[in-house]
């Protein structure tokens, strides 16, 4: 009996450490992956994790630095006042994100390198304001000061913004709006209703102006969800010969979307466009144009527009069955948010409190798939250039 | 008098439908089948069945992992956890490692028994219920599954997403494959001696003990048979989404209850029905897919996701009146 | 007065009463009697508006009532003490009695606990029962909570009282004061109506007797006019013998099964041993708790042992576990808890009599596949061969009366083929009928079939009537040995004083 207590605990043991060694090499594989994906911009992993040679893969990265030069741009000038050591930064998003990994994470990386100063970042366990206020409370109490944010909730993040400025410090509200009245210095974050509005229009543009469109959304609580649903409907509203044939939603996660998104096509034979305006929802939906084309090959083409640049959309604008996403610009959120703090730290005051910053976005289809990456980063340069003429002023 | 006798056999046949336990899912398929029908002209083509017995198929296996604890009485929160873990494990075995489809799946598995194995090993040294140790691992299983793969997901060769894709005539190859492995379930708990000492462990704990069956031994298998299906689960959702990513599974722990709950399978234990856990995973998938075809309000689905589960469930409780009845 | 006048009740394809009359009157405590099945329990239901009687009238002090519910029952007064204790074991003693009059004792949504202590302390008394109200029941002794059972019946202001088996879970003890209170109860005028299988009781307590056999009222005598075998013969339709069964003449034979220095740190006993011999019928004696179960359940590996030697035929064998006991040594045990342990109450009967004996039923020995052919006719013939009283073989052994029920739990083991069977307590709440039966069934695995067969039991006379040498075990020892073909030929009376000087 003891011998076999033994014996299970020693292969409960092997066990283990057999999954923690797989954790070891996987980690590897899986920076591997995001590194290809967000330096090279390239799309598929899998495949160019092997195939692209290493090589291949320095010599893009190296490409981005040459072609965007952050630190001379026209119409700026700015380099921080004190110490690198003074500017105590701390980042959080909510959740385990590729999104925070591959775009705002190179951001805050190229600013590190930048301007020498070291940013902290955190990532919530769960993605609720209550995880939110635990980290950076004690982050404040660490001594940190410079704070940029991604609200987990768009009320309740307001009060810990509060709760930084009162403490002498300094906030900035990224990624997602929050409800008036606004605590943090600034908001950088994309206008999520400009955004669905324009990418509808060029779905319709793509359809030539007819036919009828799927919607799927995501969290029907959510504000935004509700603004991107608007922006379709503003658009759909336009084109007489235009309408939404199905609106599907509470999306919470790929599968689902994948599901609904099969049963909606399933469901209305004819429609000619389908639209994600959230990047979980476009997740399922590349999973769900890639399995109708290989299960119906007579299919006529549908025109699908997705949000965001998971690897699932982009090897579905590499495979043909996306036609184009709606890359947001984290990577401008991930520069400017420090950089702005810098800067209010060094006596600058944005020009309204609480003003919103929109980071903009730009459309990534088979033509420029290689080399949006420039494009974001161009975006961000120009944004850049205007943050001492437009948003804020020296006192 | 022939009529008579053949009419009374008709009344007789009807009661004795009406006695089993799986008749009220029946009933509760064809009304769906009905209600559907009449509301879309879409829910009866090919296509749409043939993605309804995909779909079908792997809950059917989701909810096969859920079962094999809930016949001991007990219950698997790691079950969405394990698959993620599972999607990532095959992912890593194929992208990265490049190794053959069937090691792969091997591999897989392997893994899913392991998690299984630790869980049921934990259930019975601890004395703790199914419920706190799932929970507790199922952070654990999620944790590494996220911390392996960062989120990003892996691509899944042609050759593997062919198989879930697989047409056989109007039906799918994951749908004849769900029906291969209920049947096997059925044999499994009625001709097997291990199936029968799981239905008794399931039963009564204690006169299991008594009857010479070793309960910890059983509590162990369960989970490690468990955590296997919900790899296979994995698996095949792989195949049929053609992705593995640790997102995968993240609401399997409802539907798997909701499965076995439908398909009239207790959750205390003891009881299995073949043809009722086979429609409980077709009542949810056709559920969810009707609502999307009927076009319903999306801001009111869920309430009438909530309307169509209480009617399915509540010919369980019209059932037994009308088999006494049929006298 | 209470009248049941052509009582019917008809379930779908059974008939459980027919034209029953009868009349409860004030002051007397009338005892209703019959084996399992008999139609107490359905008269009893329709006393208090569980089931509704198919027809016939219910008349209380010259009303007909038309009851629906057990509430409607306790507004007219009448209460059910049942067997089984239903009390919230996390709640007060006064809250349990008070629990569905909460409302009375209730101030805008605010429980006056006050009151409700006192007005429980009121009932408390009545039955004696000397305990502050306000202590959780959870911490009290089972006699006690049959107590509050009953002061919570009362506190309806009972005119008519059932009781369902009150004693099944006391001590002597415990039983001399609850008929202590039934007696105080008569004084006060209350209807009483007291449903036992313990015909001691019923002789000692009761002032009427009225006595059930299939569903029929079989008739109703003064207690003081009868004695316990015309009951019996009554109840059973002939007379009951639970007299000597003969000489088993088996000291001679090989020893089957020996057990030697076993001690447990467990139940903590010492060193103790016993043998049985094939043929014989070894009788284990003493009080619940005295070591006779625990000695068994430890030999037999179902609780751990720290030391001790099993033979089997003479060779050692080591019983680790009680899978290899019943698997590989063919050893069986009959538990005492058949609900909790023997048996599979929502599963079939044919499952139950298969479940120790599956790889019977093999296509063959290579290939371990049940042929539920095979097992269905190995059911039906222990079903046939125990007269187990069942519509089909597929029907819920939870369903079963309580007599059947254990000769199911035996089937398990017969279907088994042990060689070596241990009986705890077979008769424990099982009807007078199916106990005449599975003595002749124990008798009879001995003598023709020569078995090993040890009984454990408290009941001193089925020991003298079956077993032929005896240990008497007494706080955890075994404090001695009965033996001799002789010796148990003598009148029960005599070895029961024999016995009973061990425990002087």
């Amino acid at each position: 009996m003891k011998k076999k207590t033994i014996i299970s605990s020693l292969l409960i043991g092997a066990i283990t450490a057999s999954i923690l060694a797989g954790c070891g090499s996987g980690t590897d594989s899986a920076n591997m992956t995001s590194a290809t994906s967000s330096s090279s911009g390239n799309t598929t992993t899998a495949s160019n994790v092997q195939e692209a040679s290493s090589e291949s893969v320095e010599s893009s990265s190296a490409a981005t630095k040459v072609l965007v030069d952050t630190k001379n741009i026209e119409g700026f000038s700015y380099s921080i006042a004190g110490e690198p050591s003074e500017y105590k930064i701390y980042c959080y998003w909510p959740a385990p994100d590729t999104f925070f990994d591959s775009y705002v994470l190179e951001g805050l990386k190229a600013f590190e390198e930048d301007y020498g100063v070291t940013i902290d970042y955190g990532i919530g366990t769960e993605w609720t304001q209550d995880v939110e206020n635990q980290m950076v409370e004690a982050k404040l109490a660490e001594g940190y000061n410079l704070f940029y944010i991604f609200g987990a909730d768009t009320t309740g993040a307001n009060s810990l913004y509060k709760e930084i400025y009162d403490n002498g410090g300094y906030a900035i509200n990224y990624a997602g709006l929050m409800n008036d009245p606004q605590q943090s210095g600034a908001t950088l974050a994309s206008d999520v209703y400009n955004q669905a509005y324009n990418s509808t229009k060029k779905l319709i543009d793509l359809m030539g102006g007819k036919g009828e469109i799927i919607d799927a959304l995501e969290n029907l609580n959510d504000i935004n969800t509700q603004k991107r649903q608007q922006g379709v409907e503003d658009a759909v509203a336009e084109n007489p010969d235009v309408s939404i044939a199905q609106t599907i939603g509470d999306i919470s996660t790929a599968d689902a979307g994948y599901e609904k998104i099969s049963d909606a096509i399933a469901a209305n034979a004819g429609v000619t466009g389908v639209i994600t305006t959230g990047g979980t929802a476009s997740i399922g939906l590349a999973n769900a144009m890639k399995d109708y084309y290989a299960t119906n090959p007579n299919a006529e083409h549908i025109y699908a527009a997705s949000m965001d640049q998971s690897d699932e959309v982009m090897a579905g604008i590499d495979g043909g069955y996306i036609d184009y996403t709606v890359a947001q610009n984290g990577w401008a959120m991930g520069y400017v948010s420090p950089l702005l703090l810098c800067m209010m730290k060094d006596g600058y005051t944005p020009n309204e409190f609480g003003e919103f910053i929109d980071t903009g976005y730009i459309f990534i289809d088979k033509t420029n798939m290689d080399t949006w990456q420039t494009d974001i980063e161009k975006a961000a340069t120009e944004l850049i250039g205007k943050l001492q003429s437009d948003w804020v002023t020296k006192s | 008098m022939n009529s008579k006798n053949e009419k009374k056999s008709f009344r007789i046949i009807m009661r004795d439908f009406f006695l089993q336990s799986y008749s009220s899912s029946i009933v509760a398929i064809i009304l769906l089948v009905l209600i559907f029908s009449i509301g879309t002209d879409s829910f009866l083509t090919q296509y749409n069945l043939y993605n309804l017995s995909r779909t079908a198929a792997v809950y059917g296996f989701i909810a096969g992992a859920q079962l094999m604890v809930a016949v001991i009485g007990g219950m698997n929160l790691a079950v969405g956890s394990v698959g993620a873990l599972s999607c990532v494990v095959l992912g890593i075995s194929l992208q990265n490692l490049g190794l053959p489809i069937p090691i792969a799946i091997i591999i897989t598995l392997a893994v899913g028994a392991i998690c299984g194995y630790i869980n049921g090993f934990l259930t019975v040294k601890l004395r703790l219920s199914g419920f706190i140790i799932t929970l507790a691992m199922s952070f654990i299983y999620d944790g590494i599954a996220l911390g392996v793969s960062h989120g990003y997901p892996y691509q899944i060769p042609d050759a593997f997403a062919s198989l879930g894709r697989a047409k056989l005539g109007i039906t799918s190859g994951l749908f004849i494959m769900m029906l291969v492995f209920v049947i096997a379930l059925a044999i499994f708990f009625k001709n097997t001696k291990f199936g029968r000492d799981i239905l008794a462990t399931g039963g009564n704990q204690q006169a299991a003990k008594l009857s010479g069956i070793r309960t910890n031994a059983i509590t162990i298998s369960c989970n490690v048979l468990s955590c296997i299906i919900a790899s296979l689960a994995a698996i095949l959702w792989c195949s049929r989404t053609a992705s593995a990513t640790s997102s995968t599974g993240e609401d399997w722990m409802l539907y798997s209850f909701a499965v076995c709950a439908i398909g009239g399978i207790s959750l205390s234990g003891g009881n299995f029905t073949g043809i009722g856990f086979f429609c409980g995973a077709w009542i949810l998938t056709m559920i969810r897919n009707g609502l999307t075809m009927l076009n319903v309000d999306v801001y009111f689905e869920q309430a009438f996701l909530g309307a169509i589960i209480l009617l399915a469930v509540s010919v369980e409780a019209i059932r037994t009146r009308v088999a006494e009845k049929i006298k | 007065m209470l009248e049941l006048k052509k009582i019917t009740k008809t379930f779908p394809g059974v008939k459980a009463l027919s034209e029953v009359s009868v009349n409860f009157i004030e002051g007397e405590i009338h005892a209703i009697l019959g084996e399992n099945g008999a139609g107490k329990s359905t008269l009893m239901k329709i006393i208090c508006g569980i089931y509704q009687a198919t027809s016939g009238q219910v008349v209380l002090d010259g009303e007909e009532l038309h009851l629906h519910n057990y509430n409607d029952a306790v507004k007219h007064h009448i209460s059910i003490v049942n067997q089984e204790i239903n009390l919230i074991p996390e709640a007060s003693i006064a809250e349990n009695i008070c629990l569905d009059k909460l409302s009375r004792f209730t101030k805008a949504g605010f429980v006056d606990w006050n009151k409700v202590n006192k007005t429980a302390q009121k009932y408390m008394d009545m039955v004696g029962l000397k305990i502050n109200p306000t202590i959780k029941v959870r911490h009290l002794s089972a006699a006690h909570k049959q107590q509050i059972q009953i002061a919570k019946a009362l506190s309806t202001e009972a005119k008519v009282l059932m009781l369902d088996e009150p004693t099944s879970s006391l001590t002597q003890y415990e039983a001399d004061i609850l008929f202590d209170i039934m007696r105080d109860l008569k004084k006060k005028g209350i209807i009483m109506i007291f449903v036992s299988h313990k015909l001691d009781e019923v002789m000692e307590i009761s002032d009427k007797v009225t006595v059930f056999r299939d569903g029929c009222l079989v008739g109703t005598e003064l207690t003081k006019d009868i004695d316990q075998k015309k009951i019996v013969r009554m109840m059973i339709g002939r007379e009951f013998n639970m007299d000597y069964k003969g000489r088993l003449d088996a000291d001679n034979h090989s020893v089957a099964f020996k057990a030697e220095g076993i001690s447990s740190n467990v139940y903590g006993f010492h060193d103790l041993g016993f043998e049985v011999r094939k043929g014989e019928i070894l009788g284990f004696y003493g009080l619940v708790g005295s070591g006779r179960t625990e000695l068994i359940r430890t030999t037999l590996g179902i609780d751990p042992k720290s030391a001790g030697k099993t033979y089997l035929n003479g060779e050692e064998i080591k019983l680790s576990s009680f899978s290899k006991a019943l698997h590989k040594y063919r050893i069986g045990y009959v538990t005492e808890n058949r609900k909790e342990e023997g048996l599979f109450l929502d599963n079939s009967i044919s499952m139950n009599v298969s479940m120790n004996s599956l790889d019977k039923f093999y296509v063959s020995t290579r290939i371990p596949f049940i042929l539920t052919r095979r097992e269905k006719e190995n059911s039906k013939k222990y079903v046939d061969e125990l007269e187990i009283k069942a519509p089909k073989i597929t029907t819920k052994a939870g369903s079963l009366s309580g007599g059947n029920q254990q000769k199911v739990s035996i089937a398990k083991w017969l279907s088994a083929q042990c060689d070596v069977i241990i009986f705890d307590e077979p008769t424990v709440g099982v009807d007078i009928g199916a106990k005449s039966y599975i003595h002749d069934l124990i008798w009879n695995l001995a003598k023709k079939q020569q078995k090993a067969v040890i009984l454990i039991s408290s009941d001193m006379n089925e020991i003298i009537a079956l077993s032929r040498r005896m240990l008497i075990f007494k706080d955890n020892k075994i404090v001695a040995e009965l033996k001799g073909e002789d010796f148990f030929a003598q009148s029960a009376k005599m070895i029961s004083e024999k016995i009973g000087e061990f425990f002087v």
